[in-house]
């Protein structure tokens, strides 16, 4: 477990220094201030088990990102920011990855490994696809998009239905 | 779904919102990393669960308060990697000793791994049908909640107390050796007194005292036959008002006590469980007979309650005819009808009664008891315990805070030494 947890604190230094070079080369560096308050909530809050304290810190992130993203500040920062942000969640609840008295069994170096690997991949792509989207344009016809809109949209509804089930 | 998916496809959601209504593609592509972190875990998911799981128990039986090893044995027998939680229901009265009762596994096709806890439970008749298992993912976004057949029985024993011999004298005996005694001249080890040499008397046993006042005789001492009898126990598993649990813990416990030290001493014992539902057992001797004494024993629950009218019907029929019983209650000593038919059988009767007041004081150490209430109660206690004791029966009083072992030596040394049905007090 301690790779997984060396990789939650790492990724979520990242992800601050990037929020915090993201406001701060716009001048903005008010956010500095922010930092202190979630950098204690996080240290006051490492000991109670649960979902709750790592998802609201995502979620207060997330929000912060897309501020910035709304105020025209750097995208790839936040992007960046944001997919490291994720990773230092998942790897903050790997350990309790169901709430309750669950823990990992003698095996769990091997499980370690491929939740990173995992992780590692799924993140990487989306931050690949995301720097992709930033760099590459594409003038697609409104019917295509339309199109493809609708398409996703049944997609994520048969997925969630198929979940639910 | 798991409360992690909901929350990122909250986060998803809103910012596909806020991209909509700020025309910010960026916005989008910020959520890009949640969506493809999604998709993972759905690639990942297991296609199907398959699980093959076997139950393994150090032991069938167990006594009450003992570490029993548990273990499930796991296999995957689907053709993909999964990660699994097993979850074991943790039944009523167990505690965890050592170990999980739910752990993870990232079990490969053909893999297997094993769940093991050990733990201790109270007395009773524990039955495992299945095991949870949940299917995930490596983000735990999605869960399948199933179960696998994983059967087990467990049978947690009352722990009894080691009690010496009792000195009961009863009305018939078995013909066989054993311990109690007769007040038939035998080859036991208590003295019952002298008479005139017989040729064929060993020459050991001469009384050598009444040989030097009696020059010209020769006397030999007498020794009193120990041997086996037939002993009754009748638990009473009707309601007992208050804390009844605990108090009908000891009764079963006292019952176990009793039933093992006669059987030690080769006696033969004979059970009665008179609750809602009647559980006899019929007189047997043995490790076997205590094995079925125990297992009737453990299975024993208090239930509501109901006439002891019954009680003579049943002993009658179960227990051998003058044969001393044993009654174990709480309560029963307000029908004093059901004592009184005993006794007219024929069956020196033995009444073992928890004291339910300590017990009350006890149990409401925080609460308010009216003193006069508390007062009458004990009085009118006393007064029924006396009318039993006047009846013939012998009527041990027993502060459950002491030892049953000693209550029952002194009672009984004290009643052999007064008229029968002498009570402690």
């Amino acid at each position: 477990m301690q790779a997984t947890k060396a990789t939650a604190w790492i990724c979520a230094a990242i992800s601050l220094l990037c929020l915090t070079a993201g406001f701060g080369l716009a001048g903005h560096w008010e956010i500095l201030l922010a930092i202190p308050a979630l950098l204690l909530y996080g240290f006051l809050t490492r000991k109670i088990a649960g979902t709750a304290t790592a998802s609201l810190l995502l979620v207060l992130y997330t929000l912060c990102a897309a501020l910035a993203l709304l105020a025209d500040l750097s995208p790839c920062l936040m992007i960046a920011g944001c997919s490291f942000a994720l990773v230092s969640w998942d790897s903050a609840l790997f350990s309790f990855p169901n709430v309750g008295n669950s823990t990992l069994h003698s095996s769990s170096q091997r499980l370690e490994t491929l939740h990173l690997r995992d992780l590692v991949i799924a993140i990487g792509l989306g931050l690949l696809l995301a720097l992709l989207g930033l760099n590459v344009r594409l003038h697609l016809p409104f019917g295509l998009v339309a199109g493809l809109a609708m398409l996703a949209a049944c997609g994520l509804y048969r997925g969630l239905r198929y979940f639910m089930n | 779904m798991t409360r992690k998916m909901v929350l990122l496809a909250f986060l998803i959601l809103a910012m596909f919102l806020a991209a909509l209504l700020a025309r910010k593609g960026a916005l989008i592509l910020l959520s890009l990393p949640f969506l493809t972190y999604i998709m993972m875990g759905v690639f990942r998911f297991p296609p199907e669960v398959k699980l093959r799981a076997v139950r393994a128990q150090e032991r069938v039986c167990a006594s009450s308060g003992e570490p029993v090893e548990m273990s499930v044995h796991v296999e995957n027998i689907g053709r993909s990697r999964a990660y699994f939680g097993l979850r074991d229901p943790l039944l009523p009265s167990m505690e965890l000793l050592e170990g999980q009762f739910s752990q993870n596994f990232l079990l490969s096709p053909g893999e297997k791994a094993t769940l093991k806890y050990t733990f201790r439970a109270g007395r009773g008749r524990y039955a495992w049908k299945s095991i949870r298992v949940l299917a995930t993912d490596p983000f735990a976004l999605f869960e399948l909640d199933s179960e696998s057949p994983a059967a087990g029985k467990l049978l947690i024993r009352p722990e009894p107390d080691r009690l010496d011999h009792l000195p009961l004298r009863p009305y018939i005996t078995r013909h066989i050796p054993g311990s109690m005694p007769t007040r038939l001249a035998g080859s036991g080890t208590t003295f019952l007194g002298v008479r005139e040499y017989q040729a064929g008397d060993p020459l050991r046993s001469l009384h050598w005292r009444m040989n030097a006042r009696h020059p010209r005789k020769l006397f030999t001492k007498v020794f009193e036959q120990d041997e086996v009898t037939d002993i009754g126990l009748v638990l009473d598993a009707r309601s007992q008002e208050i804390g009844r649990d605990s108090l009908f813990e000891h009764a079963v416990r006292a019952t176990a006590s009793l039933a093992e030290m006669f059987l030690r001493e080769s006696n033969r014992v004979g059970l009665l469980v008179y609750g809602e539902k009647m559980v006899p057992l019929f007189p047997g001797s043995g490790r076997k007979q205590l094995n079925r004494v125990y297992n009737t024993l453990a299975q024993a629950s208090a239930s509501r309650s109901i006439q002891f009218e019954y009680l003579d019907y049943y002993s009658s029929r179960l227990f051998p005819s003058r044969s001393i019983v044993f009654v174990i209650s709480a309560l029963g000593y307000r029908e004093l009808s059901a004592y009184e038919r005993l006794l007219a059988a024929g069956h020196p009767v033995v009444l073992i009664c928890p004291d339910l007041t300590g017990h009350v004081t006890e149990k409401l150490a925080g609460h308010t008891v009216h003193s006069l209430a508390y007062r009458a109660y004990k009085l009118e206690r006393w007064v029924q315990l006396h009318r039993l004791a006047n009846l013939g029966i012998r009527v041990i009083d027993w502060p459950v805070s002491q030892a049953l072992n000693s209550v029952l030596r002194e009672t009984l040394a004290r009643t052999l030494s007064s008229h029968p049905g002498h009570m402690r007090r």
